[in-house]
């Protein structure tokens, strides 16, 4: 059987993966999809140790569709406002949208 | 006890007010649906009155089963924990979600918005929540639910280029420290195979007085906490999205973002302070978060000096009383008082912060504008809203009798107590810079010249919140005691075991 | 607490709900605003009176007081640390509880007919007619514009403009008054007494535009606010010494456990400096009573804070009423009777402890330097003011010789007919403004700085206005303390009956200044009434608004009767009739340690009467029996000589006070603490602080125009330069907060990890 840590190793660098995702890529879609990155990891995450450490409850895996559910949610308002955006501004380039500053 | 004989009341007490919000949200689109365009504004009403129903119901429900600060229940399999300080901040958040309902009531676009008001009452459920929530699914469903609304409500006015900004600012910032949150969570989950929070502390400080890696492990995990509790209450490094977003959402939306959803955070964050955080990491994470506190408040204050905008002058003095009451936070380890003293704080903050953001409203209504220099010649043009005006300012910059003095007077006694003395000197060094900004919008309410001479007006329900929160502020000033009393059984009640 | 304890928390709500809802509603009709005012205060006197017939009619209520407390301020988390504040009535209360709402009620009423009418001038800037109080309720005042000898463009400004806002005012303060009677600890009563220093400030300099003109030297209303606040501020500070020293020293500021608590007495009689020797005597009590009476000393304007008060005369009458009568230098002698067994410290009815000394001998002192300089003066209010000063000290005398009963009674019968006498000159004041306009209408010519407060410019008003005269006749003699039939006499015979007993020093003082009292009394009423008028203004004065003749025939009804309550009961014939001395028996069991009884003695009697009547007589003979005819000099500048100058002049004190502390403090301010603390060290410090800090982390060209365009003078824009750097790191880009966010994180960690290692 594959040992725990190398599911936590791989969900780690998949959350690294989204993070990085949401600091450097300029447009607000992709931040968006590197955000659902880092949910997704959390949930390899819950997995794993549900399966692994106490697979006699349910705990584990009702967290992670409670995740999937709410990421959904998220992505849902995010792509809303994020054309909402494009309709004023013409532009999801996230650094030129910084008419609030200082 | 009456409930005690019903086991459906024993189901339902503790979730009456989300039941009420849900009964709400139903009744709020069905009058959505069924009115013209013209007498929208019964929306605002039916969404503010049922609001201040709830909450009564709640309180005089809660007060005759919770009854002193050793209650503690739990229901729905221990995701509510329902005590003294869930009844406090609950009622918090259901003032301030009333409140804002009638400001929204006369506040351009929202005001005849259908969906402003059903989602302000999704928002107002999810911080509910907050302030009970006691399993990390909760914990986790709860900030989620208020915080999706609220990027919503930030974002609301679709037209409006500042508004959109706003709501996708909030949003990335949001959804990204809300990631690492989550982290947090699945960590604590994994090296624990707990959920409930109050079962948590026992293994976490098992396995942190364990080897090295162990300690490394907690000690990320809790600080991934923290960058979710810092993102809710503002303080800083994670502050940034605050000035940002109460300068370009609407301006009731703004009044509920810097007072129920600080409050719940609040709450949350000290019901996890005190139960999650083994004993054994207190001594090296109240270093931290006193530290967070300084500049939290000194950054706050400093920056709000150089506004031009009120609405992001508040914001950033919003930080610094994020600051404020984080002191509370770190005294809570070794007193009750430290609690007490944030659940005081925010009280006081939700109700001075509304006064000013509605008289901002007003004002906004009829220049169109939030800039400072829009207040020039107030006390010539409208006495009772310079009043207004005067009464949340001093309040916010602490001076007595109003209710911020006690405020402070609480948070820099808890830290004395605790010996943080060196905590509460900075908190009054601060607070004297704040009075700089705060009485400089004064000096322009009575001093500066304005030709403007449109009426301001004061519709009924702004008068309602004007009356409710003024006398709020002068009343928990004068009349300190019992709402400190109170205060104090919500800080013990943290800990009460329950049945 | 039962319903009578609810009652007296009552007592001072309605005034304050008057004032808000004055402020926040109906300030915009003068008519509503009067309705609500004076049936809030006639509401609090209905209340004042239920509580206070009940306590009169309470067996030993010095023992158990009507008394309500609540915990107000937690301090830690247990009930019995906490500051209690609550409400008490006991038998000095009471008294106060009898006269404020009685005179405030008859000043409100009184208010509403006085601020009905009239004009003053005002000055106008560059010119043009342009109005600064854009928005507020007034009609039009710009009709003609004149220009004064000082050359300033002046115009009549209506005075009845804010009249809403005078109604508010008045309600606040009687409301802070009511609110200090009603107190059961000092921090209350400093809370109500505060009130009063803003309200007396707001409502002095009430008609804050007024100029005068030719006159660029007199003091303006604005100046004399200043002025009544400053100078009762000193006094406060250290009154406020006294009140954290006695917290401090005792743990509580509440009446009942200090002055009703044995132990608690015992223990303020150890020495306060034991390690002076030259102060050794002075004990802890001593000390506390002497800066607790320097608040008394400047809200009662004593010697030497006196001189606000006469220039107190700038607000409008009412609030001289108000002032000097009812309320705010009432409140100063009634907080150092109530704090009478800290001030007589040690005392114990034998030998009089060095505070108790400069308590009589500053009160003494006061009550004769006051009365001399009353006799000079020209202005009808004024000779009232400095009147009150000289029988404020009167009751601080009293209060120094241990006959505290005497001056709570004193304070109580001086009140209600001061209150008569000012709301008299108010309404002669009125009368002749009147006569005035009428007399312009007819066309006669008047000068633009006619006084109509002159009393060289009336006479013959008994004819004219006889109400007003009749029952200034009756003012006028209780204050004289005519034998028998006023209210003025029993009090202050009593007064001098203990000093006499006592203090024989202090007997001879206040004596003297009975007479002067009588003389200036009976020069006051010879001048304004007596003879023939002196100016047709005087001619045509009319008086006839009920509100202003009502209040003055029911407090002279109480200035001839309230002093029956407290005649000795050895006195012949009255004595027995009006039932042994009620007064005395029921103030006197408001202490822990009962007064004495004076045994009743004739040679004090005889004397005060003869010397009312011989005051009174004098000043008969040279201004009514011979009245001055019209631009005729006063008589006694003949009879004084280089005296008369002095005492018109005040003894010169506000030139004194002016040569020896403003302007050295001004000079103070403006050369040592602005240019060199605040622009040269603060300044420095904090320039350097910013720059230090842009030279560091945030150069760059945003950050150069907004902090090295410096010459930063003041204090704040030092901290505005550091806070300008900061503000950039807010750049608008989200994802560089988010950087930044994770950035702390990882600093977080990295902190925590390294405090870890060091386990």
């Amino acid at each position: 059987m594959i040992p725990l840590h190398w599911y936590l190793l791989v969900a780690a660098g998949l959350f690294s993966l989204g993070l990085y995702g949401v600091l450097s890529r300029r447009n607000a879609v992709a931040i968006l999809m590197s955000i659902e990155l880092m949910l997704t990891s959390v949930n390899l995450n819950l997995v794993a140790f549900w399966r692994y450490l106490s697979p006699e409850t349910v705990n584990g895996k009702m967290f992670a569709i409670f995740v999937f559910a709410v990421a959904a949610a998220e992505a849902a308002v995010g792509l809303a406002l994020i054309i909402s955006i494009y309709r004023n501004r013409q532009t999801v380039i996230a650094e030129d949208i910084n008419i609030l500053k200082w | 006890m009456f409930t005690e004989s019903i086991p459906f009341l024993q189901v339902v007490v503790p979730i009456l007010p989300e039941i009420g919000l849900l009964i709400l949200l139903l009744t709020v689109l069905l009058v959505d649906l069924f009115t013209r365009l013209v007498r929208k504004r019964t929306l605002g009403v039916v969404t503010g009155v049922g609001m201040i129903v709830i909450m009564l119901a709640n309180l005089f429900v809660g007060f005759s089963l919770v009854n002193d600060a050793s209650y503690a229940g739990t229901a729905l399999g221990g995701m509510i924990r329902y005590d003294m300080l869930a009844l406090m901040f609950r009622t918090m958040v259901l003032i301030a979600g009333a409140l804002t309902a009638f400001i929204s009531i006369d506040t351009p676009v929202v005001g005849k918005q259908g969906e402003y008001f059903g989602i302000l009452t999704v928002a107002t459920m999810g911080l509910s929540l907050m302030s009970a929530a006691a399993d990390l699914m909760m914990v986790f469903l709860a900030v989620e639910t208020a915080s999706i609304s609220l990027y919503i409500l930030a974002g609301f006015l679709r037209d409006s280029k500042l508004s959109t900004e706003a709501g996708l600012k909030y949003y990335l910032f949001g959804a990204a420290t809300a990631g690492l949150f989550l982290y947090g969570l699945s960590l604590l989950f994994g090296f624990t195979g707990e959920t409930n929070i109050y079962n948590l502390a026992a293994p976490l400080g098992e396995m942190f007085a364990g080897d090295d890696t162990g300690a490394f492990a907690v000690a990320v995990a809790l600080l991934l906490l923290l960058v979710g509790f810092g993102f809710k209450v503002a303080a800083v490094p994670f502050h940034f999205w605050t000035p940002d977003v109460y300068q370009g959402a609407p301006t009731s939306t703004t009044a509920f973002i810097s007072t129920a959803s600080k409050a719940a955070s609040f709450a949350l964050l000290v019901r996890v302070f005190d139960a999650v955080w083994p004993v054994e990491v207190a001594v090296y994470w109240t270093g931290l978060l006193a530290a967070m506190a300084v500049i939290t408040m000194t950054l706050g204050n400093l920056l709000a000096i150089v506004q031009k905008n009120i609405k992001r002058m508040l914001a950033y003095s919003s930080i610094a009383q994020a600051g404020y009451t984080l002191i509370g936070v770190v005294a809570l380890t070794e007193t009750d008082l430290g609690t007490a003293a944030v659940a005081f704080y925010m009280f006081m903050y939700v109700l001075t912060n509304i006064a000013a953001f509605t008289v901002i409203s007003v004002i906004s209504n009829t220049t169109g504008t939030d800039e400072i220099a829009d207040f020039a010649g107030l006390s010539r043009r409208s006495f009772p809203l310079t009043l207004a005006m005067i009464l949340a300012l001093l309040s916010l910059s602490g001076v007595p009798p109003l209710a911020g003095f006690f405020g402070k007077f609480f948070l820099f006694a808890a830290a004395v107590d605790a010996g943080y003395t060196w905590l509460a000197i900075i908190g009054v060094l601060n607070a004297i810079v704040a009075l700089y900004y705060y009485l400089t919008v004064v000096k322009v309410m009575f001093v500066d010249p304005n030709e403007d001479t449109r009426p301001l007006v004061i519709t009924p329900a702004f008068a309602a919140v004007l009356w409710i929160s003024g006398v709020g502020i002068l009343l928990m000033g004068v009349i300190a005691a019992p709402w400190w009393n109170w205060a104090l059984n919500a800080a013990q009640s943290i800990t009460a075991m329950a049945p | 607490m039962d319903t009578l304890e609810l009652l007296v928390w009552l007592i001072p709500l309605p005034p304050l709900l008057a004032f808000l809802i004055i402020l926040l509603v109906t300030r915009g009709n003068k008519l509503l605003s009067d309705i609500v005012a004076v049936a809030a205060i006639l509401g609090t006197w209905g209340l004042s009176l239920t509580v206070f017939f009940n306590a009169i009619s309470t067996e030993h209520l010095g023992e158990h007081p009507l008394r309500a407390a609540f915990t107000w301020l937690p301090l830690g988390e247990s009930v019995e640390t906490s500051f209690q504040i609550g409400a008490m009535v006991d038998p000095l209360t009471a008294v106060m509880l009898f006269f404020v709402p009685l005179t405030a009620s008859m000043i409100f009423i009184y208010s509403t007919g006085y601020m009905a009418t009239g004009h003053y001038w005002t000055e106008i800037k560059g010119g043009h007619g342009h109005d600064d109080h854009a928005g507020e309720e007034g009609d039009d005042h710009g009709h003609e514009m004149v220009v004064d000898s000082a050359g300033r463009n002046l115009v009549r400004f209506d005075a009845t403009a804010w009249k809403a806002r005078f109604m508010a005012l008045i309600a606040l303060f009687a409301s802070g008054m009511l609110l200090l009677s009603v107190a059961d600890n000092l921090l209350l009563l400093f809370i109500g007494w505060e009130i009063m220093g803003f309200c007396s400030y707001a409502l002095i300099g009430f008609w804050h535009n007024r100029v005068y003109p030719n006159q660029p030297k007199r003091i303006t209303p604005m100046f004399a606010g200043i002025k009544a606040f400053m100078t009762t501020r000193v006094a406060d500070v250290i009154m406020l010494l006294g009140i954290a020293w006695l917290y401090s020293y005792t743990g509580t500021l509440s009446f009942r456990e200090i002055m009703y608590n044995e132990a608690m007495l015992h223990a303020l009689e150890s020495s306060a400096f034991p390690n002076i020797v030259a102060l050794s005597t002075l004990t802890v009590g001593g000390v506390i009573g002497l800066l607790l009476f320097a608040g008394a000393v400047g809200k009662s304007a004593q010697f030497p804070l006196h001189t606000w008060l006469p220039d107190a005369m700038e607000g409008p009458t009412p609030v001289s009423a108000m002032i000097h009568a009812a309320t705010m230098v009432s409140a100063g002698v009634y907080m150092i009777i109530r704090m009478y067994p800290i001030i007589s410290t040690g005392f114990h009815g034998h030998g009089f402890t060095p505070t108790m000394q400069i308590v009589a001998g500053i009160g003494a002192f006061t009550a004769l330097f006051s009365a001399t300089i009353a006799v000079a003066q020209r202005d009808i209010k004024k000779v009232l003011a400095y009147s009150t000063i000289s029988q404020l000290g009167y009751m601080v005398a009293a209060v120094g010789i241990g006959a505290y009963v005497a001056a709570a009674f004193h304070l109580m019968t001086h009140a209600i007919f001061k209150a008569l006498l000012f709301m008299g000159s108010g309404s002669v004041i009125h009368a002749v403004e009147h006569g005035e306009e009428h007399a312009h209408h007819h066309g006669h010519h008047f000068p633009i700085d006619f006084d109509a407060q002159d009393m060289f410019n009336m006479g013959g008003l008994w004819k004219r206005i006889p109400v007003t005269a009749w029952t200034f006749l009756i003012g006028g003699l209780a204050l004289s303390g005519f034998p028998l039939v006023t209210a003025g006499f029993w009090s202050k015979d009593e007064i001098l009956a203990d000093a006499f007993a006592h203090a024989p020093a202090v007997f001879v003082v206040l004596a003297i200044a009975a007479f002067l009292t009588a003389f200036y009394t009976m020069r006051q009423i010879g001048l304004t009434f007596a003879g023939e008028p002196r100016t047709h203004a005087a001619e045509e004065a009319t008086q006839t608004d009920w509100r202003m003749n009502l209040p003055l025939i029911i407090l002279a009804f109480f200035a001839i009767t309230a002093g029956f309550v407290g005649v000795h009961q050895d006195f012949p014939v009255l004595g027995r009739l009006l039932g042994e001395n009620p007064f005395h028996h029921f103030v006197g069991g408001a202490l822990l340690e009962h007064p004495e009884t004076l045994a009743f003695s004739f040679t004090p009697l005889i004397l005060s009467i003869v010397i009312a009547l011989s005051g009174l007589l004098v000043g008969w003979l040279i201004y009514v029996r011979k009245p001055l005819a019209a631009g005729q000099e006063d008589p006694l500048k003949k009879l004084l000589g280089p005296i008369h100058t002095l005492l018109e002049n005040k003894y010169y004190m506000d030139e004194l006070y002016d040569w020896a502390v403003i302007r050295p403090s001004m000079w103070f301010a403006e050369k040592f603490v602005y240019l060199f603390i605040d622009r040269g060290i603060i300044d420095g410090i904090l320039h350097f602080i910013a720059r230090s800090v842009e030279w560091m982390a945030f150069r760059n060209k945003d950050f150069d125009t907004h902090v090295i365009n410096g010459g930063a003078d003041q204090v704040v824009e030092g901290i505005g330069g550091l806070s300008d750097s900061f503000k950039y790191v807010q750049s608008g880009r989200v994802q560089q907060y988010l950087a930044v966010a994770v950035a702390g994180l990882l600093m977080l960690v990295g902190v925590f990890v390294w405090t870890l290692f060091l386990r």
